[in-house]
């Protein structure tokens, strides 16, 4: 429930939501007006304060609080609020917040234990009906008794004409979906100028009413605490004389328990540059959110969802974020949770290390969220069986977990589980009608079975309903991809390139179909783009392979396609897709190099992972045709054929074979075979080996490739001889630009791990 | 090209009944895993094992002690089952016998004991397989692309689960199982491997060597396997079953094909099985006489034996014993309907009745009932060629190709095929490969000529003519007149004109009348004509008389232009 509100704020269908705001509201509480009314009285209160008091204290001293207490001053209520707001604190802790705040282990039963406390502490006759009534208005809003809080609250305003009173007033509208009537009340009242507090909830209404200029206007542009003299001047009338409190917290240090109000204006702010689709400043607003105050995870995931930074300064960013300062004790974990957020291109041994102490030290293998961030690890591996093991158990542990049914989905359409897949779609229908997600699942069934117009009409509905949700926006290019449209496909990547600006795939995919319309040029410049944003996809590396193939910079390709191997090499299941096409594209790459036996030798390694692939068989053809085994390559010219090339090349390399073995001598069609039966040890062995002479290859990049030059053009003048001129040229007229051809929908999984 | 004579080493009493026992064994071994064409094999080839009682005296009937799997040498060589496992195992088994094979996969999913594994596995093969089957609506289907990969996953999931063991960690069957899987991915070196060690670990298992049989391809492969095969398990029986039988099935030598079939026929003479393999043998090398002999013995000894009929019907339907084969049909269809043996049969039986239609009918039956029905896939393609479906046949002989690379039948149709549609280069290729089969067989060299011919390389063509010359003695004279017809393209008459007349010589010896007479005669009377050699001009252009249009009239105005010619003459020199 926590990770939607980010979203539910911006959606229009969200806006009937009871859940949405809890978390908003939750945690502003502590923050609240009451609480600051304990700053002067620090020493008084803490003395007979339970432990959360003190935290409270702590919260205010971020020093925009100040501002609050001033009224507080003189206020008669003092202690009276001070009970009611820790009445608060428990039952933030009852709201789902736990996770976030290390103080739900002291309270085993939260509930109860505050109830009796306050029903104590309210009778007691020295109290003032204002601050009973103001016990009853807390109660009842903290137990959705909406009607209640407001009646209450409203006869306060009515009493004593406090900023904190029309405060609570506004935040019951708020709470009851009354925006428009929480915000005239803040208006009128005049507590914009006041109280940080209000102004924060009146950015939060003007969410609600999606009206974002005005939130904006609420919020400020930026963040007004970001340079501590601004601020001074912007709330120097209102301040009054609490510098000193606020210095002195200041110095005491930044860490206690509770969430900054700072940080949460932050993330509203960004929530509200989001919707205005100004994505650069809503990121900086997110980023900065985390800044001021780690804890605030909507930040975060606002930042992971909605897929904002590229896989480096992602990296960077939470590797930086000061958890000591802001969680204490706790920022292991914190580290270690943030850490399984990260994408899955690099960095794997740290992932794996935090994601063993979030399981061990921390004890959460029961999370969802690890659970989810295991599958997300396996997904980026390829690992199809054992990620939908892992999706399964979350499903069973949560079904309505939203974060990881799209590798849920992913998983089911890559092992191709119809049925399945057909269910889920069915199911989430029935269940979550209205999320994005939905409407995903049932667009990739579409697309499975190959009913195109149907997945974009999905697709489109999915995106509709939540514009940043980077996996319908590929499928729907993809959609077009598959039917050969490629401007369609173009413009939908584009969008989606726009919308998410932390992913690569878009722009590869841009390139490929570039590439497939033999646009060199542009595809190089998305590709570039696309590698400026993630340097580390063998899937990506790729492609780039395939663009200087195409371009016939084979040394390049070659290069590109060892990187791609050494990437792929640890984190690559055996079965992933990926390995048949890198092993077809050295065989390729090797093949136009004239070095036929490592060629060979590559593609042997593709067919290992599909024996069926009539490209690869039609250029082990081309080879042996070229080292004049016209009978071999016939062989694999009729295995091409019959494993569904339908391309004329092959037709026409047939004709040519037997037309040279007419004229040649007859012999040739009778080539010998290898003797199989000798028992060498080969062929299971050989691609261990094979693979670590490619990266030693790589190591000694720079020396062997100047040693090889020379020899490589010798080899090229005697095959021009071997081969003749027309096999060589056909050579150059090519089998492989169809080798992406189905890489953009393999592909698909790729774009769920981000 | 010539086979060199290895003689075999004897085989002793001793060792037969060795064989005997091991054989024993492997029915209940391969029984008990399902194999159940292993298991049949071996039953069959113990059926005809004369037994010592039943040579010497005859009174006293020995009473076998039934062994027990257990007791089994290879059995009592693996870890023994818990009881958990037996009652798994048994329940698997039975859901095996009636075909339920995911169910068997799903009940023994969390077993690893070799036995259950190897189960779990073949019925997982076996259920990708069927549904595959299930999957190709139509015959020609170029099996659609997603069930296709459908059936490449399936079969890679298995895979890659015996992949993951080491090879000396699983057992002779599993590793049986993962050689089959690795032939099917082409990874032919690989699957050899395996295969052989599997052999190696037990050898009775004839499926396994079925399936080492279909990697040995070419004469070269089958000698190197031989030479394997005698170092690694020298004094085994099976093998020279096995080589027999694969010698036959890709075309070698009859030298090579007795070297291994002697001793057994020797020692398995009253073996149903080798007298099959005989009379195959016997149809292989056009002794049809010998084999129609040996069928019938067969069929008299067991009517009700189903296999290798197919080949007895081909034979009758080449025989032109329409009677012969109308009962066979007839008796196979009592037996069985729905054997692809028997649709085979009763498709050659409408086929010799020109009935093609059915044919292909029952043809394509039998091809539903085994996709991998070679010899059904060759005569359905002979069957569309007399349809006059060029593209047709063209598939159903490559289908052919892909099961057996030495169908010769079927390399030779394409060419045929190929001819017919007027692309002869395309056409010299399969004859190409025909001749390498069949390097003795003259008609494929005579096509192999024909189609250069037609290629305007008579060079190349006379070549292939001389040599299919000397492959068949008998029919020379055809032969001879296409020599003579290539050397009269090229202008070298004289050479022609000795062709002709040895063609011409040889009918008359034979006393045969054909066309290729007269056209003999007339070329030979125009060549001595321009010689002025009128006595023989005039002899060969009456030989040309006896025919019909255009002969006739062609022979009468060569006697005329010889008269006019030798009148003018003697004019001319009075």
């Amino acid at each position: 429930m926590l990770p939607r509100n980010n979203r539910s704020h911006g959606s229009p269908l969200r806006g009937g939501d009871s859940f949405e705001l809890s978390s908003p509201t939750s945690s502003r509480i502590p923050g609240s007006p009451d609480a600051d009314i304990n700053m002067s009285f620090l020493q008084e209160i803490s003395a007979s304060a339970s432990p959360i008091t003190r935290n409270n204290h702590n919260n205010s001293n971020s020093g925009m609080y100040n501002i609050l207490s001033d009224p507080r001053d003189e206020s008669p209520i003092r202690l009276n609020s001070f009970t009611s707001r820790s009445r608060q604190d428990f039952s933030l802790l009852t709201d789902g917040h736990s996770s976030m705040t290390n103080l739900s282990n002291r309270f085993a039963s939260p509930v109860r234990m505050p109830r009796g406390l306050i029903q104590e502490v309210s009778y007691r006759a020295e109290y003032s009906r204002e601050d009973r009534l103001r016990i009853i208005r807390h109660d009842a809003a903290q137990q959705h008794l909406n009607k209640t809080a407001t009646f209450f609250a409203e006869k306060l305003t009515a009493l004593s004409d406090d900023t904190n009173d029309v405060y609570f007033l506004a935040q019951a509208y708020y709470q009851s979906q009354e925006y428009e009537r929480a915000l005239d009340l803040l208006n009128k009242k005049k507590t914009l100028n006041k109280s940080v507090q209000c102004r924060y909830l009146a950015g939060l209404c003007a969410i609600g009413l999606e009206n974002w200029h005005d939130a904006l206007d609420y919020l400020g542009p930026d963040n007004p605490f970001a340079d501590k003299n601004a601020h001074l001047l912007m709330y120097d009338d209102s301040r009054r004389g609490n510098r000193v409190v606020s210095e002195m917290t200041k110095l005491e240090g930044t860490s206690d328990g509770l969430i900054k109000l700072e940080s949460m204006m932050c993330y509203a702010r960004g929530n509200a540059y989001l919707q205005l689709k100004e994505i650069d400043k809503a990121k900086s607003c997110f980023k900065e959110a985390l800044k001021v105050d780690v804890k605030c995870y909507d930040a975060l995931d606002a930042l992971i969802e909605y897929n904002m930074l590229d896989e480096r300064s992602e990296w960077e960013f939470i590797m930086t974020l000061p958890y000591d300062e802001h969680c204490g004790s706790d920022s292991d974990l914190f580290r270690s949770l943030y850490m399984l957020q990260l994408k899955r291109y690099s960095h794997t041994a740290d992932i794996h290390f935090a994601q063993k102490k979030a399981e061990k030290d921390h004890g959460l293998a029961n999370s969802l969220d690890v659970m989810h961030s295991t599958a997300k690890t396996l997904l980026a591996e390829c690992r199809y069986e054992e990620c939908l093991n892992v999706c399964q158990k979350i499903r069973k542990e949560d079904a309505l977990y939203k974060k990881s049914i799209p590798t849920y989905i992913t998983c089911l359409y890559e092992l191709k589980k119809k049925d399945e897949l057909y269910m889920l779609a069915q199911e989430l229908v029935d269940r979550l009608n209205e999320e994005a997600v939905t409407w995903h699942a049932v667009g990739m069934y579409y697309l499975y079975i190959k009913k195109y117009a149907e997945a974009r009409r999905y697709f489109s509905q999915a995106t509709s309903i939540d514009q940043y949700f980077e996996d319908p926006w590929l499928g729907y290019g993809h959609t077009f991809a598959a039917e050969k449209d490629h401007d369609p496909a173009i413009s939908a990547y584009l969008t989606c390139s726009k919308l998410i600006p932390g992913s690569h795939l878009p722009y590869m995919y841009i390139g490929v179909q570039y590439m497939e319309q033999n646009m060199f040029g542009t595809a190089a410049e998305y590709l570039k783009r696309s590698l400026a944003k993630c340097s580390s996809d063998p899937y990506l590396l790729n492609e780039i392979a395939t663009y200087y193939y195409q371009k016939r910079e084979y040394p390049q390709a070659l290069e590109t396609l060892r990187n791609a191997l050494k990437l792929a090499k640890d984190r690559q299941s055996p079965r992933s897709n990926l390995w048949e096409k890198l092993w077809a594209n050295f065989g390729h790459v090797y093949r136009r190099m004239r070095k036929y036996d490592r060629a060979l030798k590559c593609f042997r390694l593709a067919l290992d992972k599909n024996p069926h692939n009539s490209d690869v068989h039609a250029s082990i053809g081309v080879i042996y045709h070229i080292q004049g085994k016209t009978g071999k390559a016939l062989v694999e010219y009729n295995k091409a054929i019959r494993d569904g090339k339908t391309d004329n090349t092959v037709r026409e390399l047939i004709d040519k074979a037997l037309l040279t073995n007419i004229s040649g001598p007859t012999i040739a069609a009778v080539d010998e075979p290898d003797n199989i039966f000798s028992l060498r040890k080969t062929g299971i062995d050989l691609l261990e080996s094979y693979m670590n002479e490619e990266l030693a290859a790589l190591e000694s990049d720079t020396t062997t490739d100047q040693f090889e030059e020379p020899s490589l053009h010798s080899v090229v003048s005697t095959h021009d001889v071997v081969g003749g001129e027309s096999i060589l040229q056909l050579d150059e007229g090519d089998l492989s630009p169809t080798k992406q051809q189905d890489h953009s929908r393999a592909n698909l999984s790729t774009k769920d791990w981000l | 090209m010539s086979e060199t004579y290895r003689p075999i080493r004897e085989l002793n009493v001793g060792d037969i009944d060795a064989f005997r026992s091991q054989l024993r064994q492997s029915i209940l071994i391969c029984r008990e895993r399902c194999l159940t064409l292993s298991a049949q094999w071996a039953t069959e080839i113990l059926d005809g094992i004369t037994t010592k009682e039943e040579e010497q005296q005859q009174e006293e009937i020995p009473i076998i002690s039934e062994t027990t799997l257990i007791c089994t040498d290879y059995e009592s060589s693996l870890p023994s089952l818990t009881e958990k496992e037996h009652c798994k195992y048994q329940y698997a088994r039975a859901l095996f016998r009636m075909q339920q094979y995911d169910n068997v996969a799903f009940i023994l999913k969390d077993y690893t004991a070799p036995r259950l594994l190897f189960l779990r596995l073949y019925a997982k093969y076996l259920a990708a397989e069927k549904r595959k089957n299930e999957r190709i609506q139509d015959m020609f289907d170029v099996i659609s692309d997603n069930s296709h990969s459908k059936n490449v996953d399936e079969l890679d999931t298995i895979y890659q689960e015996l992949k993951q063991f080491q090879e000396d960690k699983l057992d002779a069957f599993n590793l049986y199982l993962y050689g089959m899987l690795l032939r099917k991915k082409e990874l032919n070196d690989q699957a050899a491997t395996i295969l052989l060690s599997s052999l190696k670990k037990y050898e009775y298992n004839w499926s396994a060597w079925m399936e080492l049989g279909a990697l040995v391809t070419s004469k070269k492969q089958f000698h190197d396997l031989e030479q394997v095969l005698n170092e690694r398990m020298p004094k085994s029986i099976i093998k020279n079953f096995f080589f027999a039988r694969r010698a036959l099935e890709i075309n070698l030598s009859q030298e090579t094909f007795w070297n291994f079939m002697t001793p057994l026929q020797f020692h398995f003479q009253n073996s149903i099985y080798v007298k099959s393999q005989l009379a195959t043998a016997y149809y292989d090398w056009f002794e049809y006489n010998e084999a129609e002999a040996l069928f019938d013995q067969i069929r008299q000894e067991n009517p009700c034996r189903l296999e290798d009929m197919d080949i007895y019907s081909n034979l009758l339907y080449l025989q032109g014993s329409r009677m012969k084969l109308s009962v066979l049909a007839h008796q196979c269809t009592r037996i069985d309907k729905y054997r692809p043996e028997t649709c085979c049969i009763v498709a050659n039986y409408h086929s010799a009745r020109g009935e093609i239609k059915e044919s292909v009918e029952y043809f394509k039956r039998a091809l539903a009932l085994d996709r991998d029905y070679h010899l059904a896939w060759t005569l359905l393609g002979h069957d569309y060629i007399e349809l006059k479906n060029m593209h047709s046949a063209i598939e159903c002989y490559r289908r052919a190709i892909d099961v057996n690379s030495r169908d010769y039948r079927a390399w030779y149709g394409l060419g045929q095929a190929y001819e017919i549609l007027g692309l002869p280069f395309y056409a010299t290729h399969y004859y190409q490969k025909t001749t390498e089969l069949r390097p003795n067989d003259a008609r494929m060299w005579k096509a192999l000529g024909a189609c250069y011919a037609l290629l305007q390389r008579d060079r190349e063509a006379i070549k292939w003519y001389k040599r299919a010359a000397e492959c068949d003695p008998e029919g020379k004279h055809r032969i001879m007149i296409q020599l003579a017809r290539t050397y009269d393209k090229l202008g070298e008459t004289n050479v022609a004109a000795d062709y002709y007349r040895r063609a011409l010589d040889r009918y008359v010896e034979e006393n045969q009348e054909t066309e290729e007479i007269a056209e003999a005669g007339l070329f030979l009377a125009r060549y001595h004509l321009e010689k002025s050699e009128w006595i023989e001009a005039e002899e060969y252009a009456t030989a040309a008389l006896d025919y019909n249009f255009p002969y006739y009239e062609d022979g009468k105005s060569v006697l005329e232009e010889i008269r006019a010619r030798r009148t003018y003459e003697t004019i001319n020199s009075s």
